[in-house]
C-alpha cells in the first residue's frame, strides 16, 4: 500500500517553519493535509482550482497539489 | 521529420503519443504534472500504455503548463518550473482533458472540502486517510469509483450521496453492457448508497466538521468529496482558434476507453497511418453512445441551483457571492462589474458553476491561458 511509510523514503521539510516528514513521490498538498495543517488547503486537488497556491523556496504560486516534496524545501503558506 | 506535439499526458494523449512514435514521428508530450497517466491513472506507473511509452522515443515536457500559443506560427509558449521555451509543431494534438464541476453550498470552502476526483488525485499523490470518516457526494460513475479506493486506503467511507433519481439510475443500468454493469456491482458492494440525496450545506471551525444532507440529517465527517460531474478543459483549443485535433475528454467528457480509441486514432492520423485511424472508427461509435448515456443519467436537478446563500461566495478567487452576482445578467456584465472569474483560476471553478445557476454563457477564452510569468509572455528564452 502506498500510504504505508517506509523509513529509508521518509524525509523532512518546513511549512511556516514547522517541520514535517513527507515520503517519496508525495505532493506538497497532500503531505500538508497529512499533518493537520489547513491553510492554503486545496479544493480541485489536480491542479485547476489555484486555492492550493504557496510559496516555494522563495518561488511564489506555485500549486502545491502538483509539486512534489523535497527534502529540505521551505514553504510558506501567505 | 514532422513534429507532433502533444498536450496532456493522460490516457487520451499517451495514446497519441505512442501512436504517432509507434509510426515514426518526432514527438513532444507535454504534461502539467510530474509523471504521465492524467488524473486517472496518477501515481500509477504500469499497465500496457506506460509501456509503451518507455519503448518509443519521446521528448516529454513535465510540469509544465501551456500558457498561451500562436495558431499562426504554430507555436505554444511553455513554462516549465525554472524556464520558458516555445515549442512548434507541425501537427498538434489537444488532450488537455476534463476538470470537475463544483456548485457552491454553504461551507464548501472550508478546508476538507473537497472534489470528488479531487480526493482521489490527492490519494493517489499520497494523502492518508486512514481512518478517516469521508463523504462521498455529487453525481456520475466518478462517485463509486472514488468511494471504492478511499475504501482499498483505509478511509471509513460513510457513504455516497448520489443526486440523480434512483429511477434514472436504473433506467441507466439498464443500457449497460453486462461487463459495466458488473463493474459498477463490485464497485458498490458493502458501501451505502443514496439517490436523490446531495449536501445541502457544511459546517466546523477551522475546517469541516459536519455535513448536512437532503433528507439524510447531519453528518459527522473529516472530509467531503463532492463534484458535480466533470467539465472539458478547452481554454487551449479556444485560444488556438480551431488549431490541433482534440481527444479524450477534453473532445467530450466519455471515460477512459473512449480517450484511449481517439487518442490513438489521432495518433496514427498524425503518422500518416489512415487504416489504422479508420481500423479504430466502430469502437469510438460505441464509447461516444456510451457518453451520451450517461449526460442524460446524470443530469443535474434543478434543486441545486438554491443551495448557495446570499453570503455564499460563487468565486473563491475574488470572493464574489452568490447575492453580488444577482445584480447582473450576464457572465460578462459578472467579469466586467463584478471581478467574477478574474482570478488566477480564470473562471474554470466558478464558470462551470455560474453556467448551471444562472444560465450564462462563457464568453471568449482569451491568452494567456494560465497564470504566466511575465517573463513567458515578453518572449524570453527560446528552444
Amino acid at each position: 500500500m502506498r500510504c504505508r511509510a517506509k523509513w529509508w523514503s521518509m524525509f523532512k521539510f518546513r511549512v511556516d517553519g514547522r517541520e514535517i516528514t513527507a515520503q517519496t513521490g508525495t505532493s506538497v498538498a497532500a503531505a500538508m493535509l497529512n499533518a493537520g495543517i489547513h491553510t492554503a488547503a486545496p479544493l480541485c486537488g489536480m491542479g485547476v482550482c489555484m486555492q492550493c497556491r504557496i510559496t516555494v523556496d522563495g518561488v511564489a504560486h506555485v500549486r502545491s497539489c502538483q509539486t512534489q516534496c523535497r527534502e529540505g524545501m521551505e514553504v510558506r503558506t501567505r | 521529420m514532422r513534429r507532433v506535439v502533444v498536450v496532456g499526458a493522460g490516457p487520451a494523449g499517451m495514446a497519441a503519443a505512442v501512436c504517432a512514435a509507434e509510426g515514426g514521428r518526432q514527438v513532444t508530450l507535454i504534461d502539467d504534472n510530474p509523471e504521465p497517466g492524467g488524473q486517472i491513472w496518477r501515481g500509477e506507473t504500469e499497465g500496457a500504455w506506460f509501456e509503451r511509452l518507455q519503448r518509443v522515443r519521446v521528448a516529454r515536457l513535465p510540469s509544465a503548463r501551456v500558457v498561451t500559443g500562436d495558431p499562426d506560427a504554430r507555436a505554444l509558449t511553455v513554462e516549465l518550473p525554472d524556464r520558458t521555451v516555445t515549442v512548434t509543431w507541425d501537427d498538434l494534438i489537444l488532450a488537455t482533458g476534463a476538470r470537475e464541476r463544483f456548485l457552491p453550498f454553504p461551507g464548501w470552502t472550508l478546508p476538507g472540502v473537497l472534489g470528488a476526483g479531487g480526493i482521489q488525485a490527492l490519494v493517489k499523490s499520497g494523502l492518508d486517510v486512514r481512518g478517516k470518516r469521508v463523504l462521498v457526494a455529487g453525481t456520475g460513475p466518478l462517485l463509486l469509483a472514488v468511494a471504492a479506493l478511499l475504501r482499498s486506503r483505509g478511509a471509513n467511507v460513510l457513504g455516497v450521496a448520489e443526486q440523480a433519481s434512483g429511477a434514472s439510475l436504473r433506467k441507466f443500468a439498464f443500457s449497460l453492457p453486462w461487463r459495466k454493469l458488473w463493474q459498477g456491482f463490485e464497485l458498490r458492494r458493502g458501501i451505502r448508497y443514496w439517490t436523490s440525496c446531495w449536501v445541502e450545506s457544511a459546517e466546523g471551525r477551522d475546517r469541516v466538521e459536519r455535513v448536512r444532507l437532503h433528507g439524510r440529517g447531519v453528518v459527522e465527517c473529516d472530509y467531503v468529496a463532492v463534484g458535480y460531474g466533470l467539465v472539458p478543459n478547452t481554454e487551449l483549443a479556444q485560444i488556438l482558434r480551431g488549431a490541433g485535433t482534440l481527444v479524450g475528454e477534453c473532445n467530450g467528457v466519455g471515460g477512459v476507453e473512449k480517450s484511449l480509441i481517439e487518442g490513438q486514432i489521432a495518433g496514427h492520423a498524425a503518422a500518416g497511418n489512415a487504416a489504422g485511424a479508420a481500423r479504430l472508427q466502430p469502437e469510438l461509435d460505441r464509447a461516444r453512445k456510451f457518453a451520451a448515456s450517461l449526460d442524460k443519467a446524470f443530469a443535474l436537478r434543478p434543486e441545486l441551483r438554491h443551495l448557495a446563500q446570499a453570503e455564499t461566495l460563487v468565486c473563491r478567487c475574488e470572493s464574489v457571492t452568490h447575492g453580488d452576482l444577482k445584480e447582473f445578467g450576464s457572465w460578462r456584465e459578472a467579469k466586467l462589474y463584478g471581478r467574477c472569474g478574474m482570478g488566477p483560476c480564470q473562471g474554470r471553478v466558478c464558470g462551470p458553476a455560474a453556467e448551471f445557476l444562472y444560465g450564462w454563457q462563457p464568453s471568449s477564452v482569451r491568452p494567456p491561458v494560465l497564470p504566466a510569468r511575465v517573463g513567458s509572455l515578453l518572449g524570453e528564452q527560446h528552444e
